[in-house]
């Protein structure tokens, strides 16, 4: 499926991260809850950056603080202290910052259920501003895109779940916002739908909004995103682009898997690289190019698979969380 | 800010003619619920009793504080069902600048995890 949304107001999309404008800025951000003894502090300095074209993964446990710092981004509850910058714009104080904001929280769908899909972007479009003869040309545009275009006059109720996430998504993006806030965007998808949705997050990035998402699915967060922040107990514990975390958190070990035997010969030489043989498979924890000088002893046995240990977000984030590691 | 009450005031009445016989199923139970309790009044009262004039009075009363009860009803029963379907936060998400008077604090207090 190749999408062609509309573009989003970039203006500073730039090839060097650092020379871009940041589309979502947060500083110290504090939230806390209830009064004297019961008075739990749900976010405790929260500071995250979103570029243009940028998706950050949100990630944290239950409970962990990532609903309230969405919430006090989207405007819905005021921070005891910190800044939030939206476009430049604050919204706790300037009501259009609320404009470059598209979002799907949590809820059942953030949807009229009773109201077709296009009505459904019609209603949300005049709200964000939009007259309703665009809202109803830019909604059938949106539901084209997105592959709706046959259920425009479907009641929402009817649609499946799937569909009724890509709506939600589709309602987000009426008013063209520079910030689109991802609440748990494949929760409950079945893989087909999960798959559609991920291919429409990533489009939407690439064309040019900044999207700030949270999931519990660590495989869609890790397929998604090009920067991750793990918050715990309302602190942001790590933050770093997806690939460099994983990267840091990866072993430097090979799993080669081949065919047939080793004689006595080849086996005291690869013990010599200091690799392990065992029968149709080596570990090796060594050099790079000595892998190749065990590739060569290897010689002319058929290889299986030689493959790199590589750290999965989830491995990741559970040491994180644990406290097993720190970034 | 027209554009917004006709856009408020299409999605309320979408909604309330979406499924007809919904909204007759409606008329027809309230219809029959009201003339049920006239008649059963009418019937423990006997036919001794006459009301007169004061049974326009106890009807129309009558009316009125069960209309009051569910326009009062219906915006709490409202409310909890977009808060439900995440449509709330969506509105409140707008923070209209035109509108801003209605809400002297900036943003609205949600609690959440």
């Amino acid at each position: 499926m190749t999408l062609e949304l509309p573009s989003f107001p970039t203006t500073h999309f730039a090839s060097n991260a650092s020379e871009l404008t940041a589309t979502l800025e947060v500083h110290h951000l504090r939230k806390s809850y209830g009064r004297g003894k019961k008075r739990f502090e749900a976010v405790r300095d929260v500071s995250l950056t979103i570029y243009a074209g940028e998706v950050l993964a949100f990630l944290g446990p239950n409970g962990a603080g990532k609903t309230t710092t969405i919430k006090m981004i989207a405007g819905l509850i005021r921070p005891d202290s910190g800044s939030v910058r939206i476009a430049g714009l604050d919204p706790h104080q300037q009501a259009r910052a609320l404009k470059q904001v598209g979002a799907v929280l949590e809820g059942n769908r953030n949807l009229y259920w009773k109201l077709t899909a296009l009505e459904n972007l019609d209603y949300f479009g005049v709200l964000r501003g939009v007259s309703s003869r665009l809202a109803r040309q830019r909604g059938s545009e949106l539901l084209k895109q997105f592959d709706l275009l046959d259920k425009r006059n479907t009641p929402v109720q009817k649609l499946s779940r799937g569909m009724q996430q890509k709506l939600a998504i589709a309602v987000a993006l009426i008013h063209q916002p520079r910030l689109l806030l991802l609440d748990e965007p494949t929760l409950g998808l079945d893989v087909e739908a999960s798959e559609t949705v991920k291919t429409l997050v990533r489009q939407i990035a690439d064309a040019g909004c900044a999207i700030l998402l949270t999931t519990h699915q660590l495989d869609v967060a890790e397929e998604l995103s090009d920067r991750v922040a793990i918050i715990r107990q309302g602190q942001i514990i790590a933050e770093k682009p997806t690939r460099d975390l994983i990267q840091q958190f990866s072993g430097s070990t090979y799993q080669i898997k081949f065919e047939g035997d080793l004689d006595e010969n080849r086996k005291q030489a690869i013990a010599a690289l200091g690799a392990m043989a065992h029968p149709n498979q080596i570990t090796f924890s060594g050099k790079s190019t000595q892998l190749y000088q065990l590739l060569d002893l290897l010689k002319p046995l058929p290889l299986v698979e030689v493959v790199k240990d590589r750290a999965d977000l989830t491995q990741i984030f559970l040491k994180l969380v644990r406290g097993e590691q720190h970034v | 800010m027209f554009e917004l009450l006709m856009g408020e005031l299409k999605r309320t009445w979408i909604q309330f003619i979406r499924y007809p016989a919904e909204v007759i199923a409606g008329l027809f139970i309230i219809t029959t619920v009201f003339y049920g309790l006239f008649l059963s009044a009418q019937y423990m009262a006997g036919p001794a009793v006459g009301f007169g004039d004061r049974l326009d009075a106890v009807v129309i009363g009558y009316v009125a504080w069960t209309l009051i009860l569910y326009i009062v009803n219906d915006i709490a029963i409202g409310l909890q069902l977009e808060a439900q379907t995440g449509t709330l936060e969506q509105v409140f998400c707008l923070r209209l600048e035109h509108l801003r008077f209605l809400s002297p604090e900036p943003s609205p207090v949600w609690r959440c995890a």
